[in-house]
């Protein structure tokens, strides 16, 4: 599976508004997320890639698009075994 | 000056406006007795905490009365310093014993015993887990340390599993929940959970503030209803609740409780409360160890009989295992709206809107204390006859 495809699929599993989501859905006014919901996706991403995300450097995105840009900047590698 | 401090600081009140009517800050005339007395009329109490209609007990009053008498209206100190009169060294103990826990201390309030509480005790190689609907201070508290954090899914077993099965590595692990969680009345799943704890090395932690006084056969809480005994992670409490007066516990074990007692901020730097408060939590224990039973039968009766007649008129209720009834508001606008009604036909209930609750999952709460007099019942009845008719019109 695509690293994009298997963050798609955490949101999925996570978020219970998250049946149609795309690369373009808007995290928080989309998905009518809180802080804490978005925290439980970041945990689960953690735990999918053996990761630590620092949560503060996500406050400021938008979109799944960017969270998976932001992701795959800050750990090059990620997706990739 | 920055005048855009200000004007930022900004409260969408459009609804209220719009409606004609803020359910925030009522301003109460009387005490919390049934009626309540509102711009000089009775209104029915389904608002507060009051679950056994113990804050105007007679005993309770002459308890506070004569104390107030003795010590007078505050020991102007701190507990380390002047506070701990030898009341609230007796109120402590008269909580453990009521908990079944070796020992406890009282803060001014539970909002501060919650927020003191991490800040104290973790180190920045601990994790905290915690079910991501806690009360606010619990979700402050957490906030404010420097350790890893991960909520849970509300009340789900297998993700808090899943969650305790990947922390490795930390030097403890805590694992945080609420008893009743007292928007929705629904009691956590906390013997699974300690079990989970026991299995994976974790500490539990438990806010009863909802449960202390109101559930369990004899009315002691959360550990009581669950049957769990030798409990040995972390308890709080609020005593403005079932137990009538004010202020905060955290018990549990004797280590544990002395360390707080010497590096608590929100103890050690806060004036304590006054002596009178202490005599009645002592009451009000008392009161409960005797008479829970006559209590909360009535105080149940009540809430069902509130809970039967909302369901037969087609309002969609959540009711959990506490008595706490939740009427599904949704929409900010349609809860305001239910509360105003209510609220026109002199009942008192507590609406609840984001982000207090999730955006569209607005409810209106109620609490039927025991002390609700048949004619208030009566009254109710009426009422939510009455606003069925109009939501079946909207
Ligand atoms: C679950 C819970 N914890 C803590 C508190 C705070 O308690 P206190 O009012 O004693 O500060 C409340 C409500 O007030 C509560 O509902």
């Amino acid at each position: 599976m695509q690293f994009s495809d298997r963050i798609l699929s955490i949101i999925k599993e996570d978020v219970e508004k998250a049946n149609n989501i795309s690369l373009d859905t808007n995290i928080r006014k989309d998905l009518e997320i809180d802080s804490l919901d978005f925290l439980i996706v970041i945990n689960s991403i953690e735990d999918e890639f053996s990761i630590n995300i620092d949560e503060k450097d996500f406050s400021e995105i938008e979109t799944i698009g960017e969270m998976i840009l932001k992701l795959e900047e800050q750990f090059p590698d990620i997706g990739k075994d | 000056m920055s005048e855009n401090f200000y004007k930022n600081l900004f409260i969408d009140k459009s609804i209220a406006d719009k409606l004609n009517f803020n359910p925030y800050y009522p301003i109460i005339e009387s005490g919390i007795s049934n009626p309540v007395l509102i711009k000089g009329e009775n209104f029915i109490d389904l608002a507060s905490n009051d679950y056994l209609g113990l804050t105007n007990n007679e005993d309770v009053k002459n308890c506070i009365i004569k104390s107030l008498r003795k010590y007078g209206a505050s020991m102007c100190g701190t507990p380390i310093a002047t506070g701990y009169v030898d009341i609230f060294k007796k109120a402590e103990m008269k909580l453990s014993n009521f908990l079944g826990l070796e020992d406890s201390i009282i803060f001014p309030s539970c909002f501060q015993a919650n927020v003191s509480l991490f800040p104290s005790i973790i180190n920045s190689k601990d994790l905290i887990i915690f079910d991501q609907y806690v009360h606010a201070s619990m979700i402050q508290s957490i906030r404010t340390t420097d350790c890893k954090i991960k909520p849970f899914k509300h009340n789900n077993l297998e993700h808090l599993e899943n969650l305790l099965k990947r922390s490795t590595g930390f030097r403890e692990v805590f694992v945080v929940t609420e008893s009743v969680f007292s928007t929705e009345g629904v009691i956590a799943p906390f013997k699974e959970i300690v079990d989970l704890c026991n299995k994976f090395n974790a500490i539990p932690v438990i806010d009863d503030s909802h449960g202390i006084g109101v559930i369990g056969s004899t009315g002691k809480g959360i550990l009581e209803f669950c049957q769990i005994s030798n409990y040995s992670g972390i308890y709080t409490a609020s005593l403005g609740k079932g137990i009538a007066n004010a202020g905060g516990i955290i018990s549990g074990k004797n280590a544990l409780i002395d360390f707080l007692r010497y590096s608590c901020s929100g103890l050690i730097y806060s004036t304590a409360l006054p002596p009178y408060i202490f005599s009645g939590i002592i009451k009000v224990l008392e009161i409960i160890e005797k008479d829970y039973d006559s209590l909360s039968k009535k105080m149940w009766a009540n809430k069902n009989f509130i809970a039967e007649k909302l369901t037969k008129k087609g309002f969609g209720i959540y009711e959990g295992k506490a008595p706490i009834i939740a009427i599904i508001g949704g929409s900010l606008e349609n809860t305001i709206w239910l509360a105003r009604e209510f609220y026109y036909r002199h009942i008192l209930t507590t609406p609840f809107v984001p982000p207090s609750v999730p955006p569209e999952k607005g409810i209106v709460r109620l609490i039927a204390g025991s002390n609700l007099s048949s004619d208030s019942l009566d009254k109710i009845q009426l009422a939510i006859y009455e606003i069925g008719k109009l939501l079946s019109l909207k």
